[in-house]
């Protein structure tokens, strides 16, 4: 096994999903606050903010916090990767000694209107507004292109769903809380064929926040703190028009953090995947090892993404698909619920017994033109 | 099937001969001099070796269904089109482009069907100026020739 890089003191989930009435200042500070507190630490003690999309970017949102003693700052965004790769970021600047307690910060309130902007938009937005592509159908392009090339079935990916339905009935917080069946799944209105509503993620407000800290800082804590093992993320695109959409960045930054972290997958006891869509988890699925490619289909079966007994136990909060998805970005609470896998947190009926090492990926905008991909491999707070 | 809408797009020095060619019935792309090989998106540098050697060509406008989505809940801009089919198209001897796929049933639409590009729907699409574009709609291979409407 390799190093622990940096290791994860706090982490908090806003509990709501449906937040009206509040300004998303409001919403920032409450969950910096939730995160410190459950860290142990102060805004004192923060020398480093890694954020993405907050309004008026990392300037303003250090102000508003009241953090005045950052030695580091990253403004990032890579959509829905962004937290997952600010895990990353945040390690390894403790590890050249820029600084001790990182601050990882996102929210929105995409329910109340005022989503806010992503990335300006992109050069090649012509090329796809001229014939009416959205979000959703360009995943469902990459789905079509799964199912032409590996026979991959409705079916097949309605089981993603199914798990993620079955998870988040245990949780009180979650947006949907009602189980689903495979039939129900392929019975909902189509969206964007092959994807239907039950393939497609929750909108939510709310949002999230990780501590970062050093080895030194953990020790002070006294508690066990998961550690961070590795970190690694590529992006992909239409490549000249010479694009393979069935393959994802995750067949970059899966290998590649296995390598740091000096695992493999067969080592991995739970996964947190951003669930944007169910061909979303498929492919990263296929990608990140856990099958070979285009047998996703073949492995999602009989349960084994269900914790806690399943093969491989995946985002046991109910994900994007269920739980949450808050400003239609997927990173930061996939991160949250692997640190509760990690801390032994979990809702008791799916915990997985003796987790010991947590992999957490996500992607960034649209696997069906170009997207982000992280991956980051952490393992529980006794793991030296 | 509804014809499907133009839409407002920024059109910049070098995707030009793309929309023009487009109103034209024909398929017109960025090619590279040096690699003698496909540019896209339109560029005026190409990504393979940074040359500016930069042309354009006219391909057939033939090509193979890559991937297609009937979409059910679109674009607002295509709220009118009823559903709606989003497609890649790998042209022949040329890149891998978004489209649409019209004149064909969409329980008849198949990855690896042959399509070609569709005929202008009239004289007057011919003339693009500066207002909204059509974006590439292709039809089957064998579907009934010019004039013949969708």
């Amino acid at each position: 096994m390799g190093r622990v890089m940096a290791r994860i003191a706090g982490a908090f989930e806003h509990p709501l999903r449906n937040i009206p009435d509040r300004s998303l200042e409001s919403v920032y500070l409450e969950i910096a606050a939730g995160a410190l507190a459950d860290a142990g630490l102060g805004p004192g003690d923060v020398d480093a903010l890694i954020t993405s999309v907050a309004p008026g970017g990392p300037l303003a949102l250090a102000e508003l916090l009241g953090l005045g003693n950052l030695r580091h700052v990253d403004g990032t965004d890579t959509g829905g990767a962004t937290y997952v790769s600010s895990l990353g970021a945040a390690a390894r600047a403790i590890q050249a000694g820029k600084c001790k307690v990182a601050l990882i910060i996102h929210a929105g309130l995409p329910r109340q209107g005022n989503a806010l902007p992503g990335a300006p938009p992109s050069p090649m937005l012509p090329f796809e507004a001229a014939h009416g592509s959205t979000l959703i159908a360009q995943y469902a392009l990459v789905a079509r292109r799964h199912m032409h090339e590996y026979g991959t079935r409705r079916e097949d990916l309605a089981q993603i769903k199914v798990a993620a339905a079955y998870h988040a009935s245990f949780n009180p917080k979650a947006l949907l809380r009602n189980r689903v069946t495979v039939e129900e799944v392929i019975d909902s209105p189509p969206i964007a064929e092959p994807l239907h509503r039950l393939d497609c993620c929750v909108t939510t407000d709310g949002g999230g926040a990780l501590v970062v800290v050093s080895e030194e800082i953990a020790a002070q804590l006294g508690k066990p703190c998961p550690g961070i093992l590795a970190q690694a993320e590529t992006i992909r695109h239409w490549n000249n028009g010479n694009l393979d959409l069935t393959a994802t960045g995750a067949a970059r930054s899966g290998p590649e953090a296995f390598e740091q972290a000096g695992l493999t997958p067969a080592d991995i006891d739970y996964v947190s995947i951003y669930d944007s869509f169910t061909i979303t988890v498929l492919t990263a699925l296929e990608d990140l090892g856990f099958c070979p490619k285009g047998e996703g289909a073949k492995f999602v079966q009989d349960g084994a993404l269900q914790a806690p007994y399943g093969r491989l136990p995946f985002n046991t909060d109910g994900g994007g698909l269920a739980n949450n998805h808050p400003d239609r970005r997927g990173g930061m609470i996939r991160a949250i619920e692997a640190v509760r896998q990690l801390r032994g947190e979990a809702h008791p009926e799916l915990q997985v017994p003796d987790c010991e090492f947590a992999l957490v990926h996500g992607s960034g905008f649209s696997l069906g033109s170009r997207a982000s991909a992280s991956t980051a491999i952490l393992c529980r707070g006794d793991v030296k | 099937m509804s014809s499907l809408p133009k839409v407002a797009v920024d059109v910049t020095p070098e995707s030009r001969p793309f929309w023009e060619g487009l109103a034209r019935g024909e398929l017109v792309t960025t090619w590279c001099e040096a690699c003698d090989g496909h540019v896209w998106p339109p560029r005026d540098r190409c990504p393979v070796c940074l040359t500016d050697r930069v042309g354009v060509r006219t391909l057939s406008g033939e090509g193979t269904l890559y991937s297609f989505s009937v979409v059910h809940r679109g674009d607002p801009a295509f709220k009118d089109a009823g559903p709606y089919v989003l497609a890649y198209v790998s042209l022949d001897g040329g890149p891998t482009i978004m489209a649409n796929v019209e004149g064909v049933p969409f329980d008849r639409l198949e990855v690896g069907m042959r399509l070609r590009l569709r005929a202008p729907e009239s004289a007057e699409s011919a003339e693009p100026g500066d207002g909204p574009v059509g974006g590439a709609v292709f039809v089957p291979l064998d579907a009934p020739g010019e004039g013949s409407g969708a």
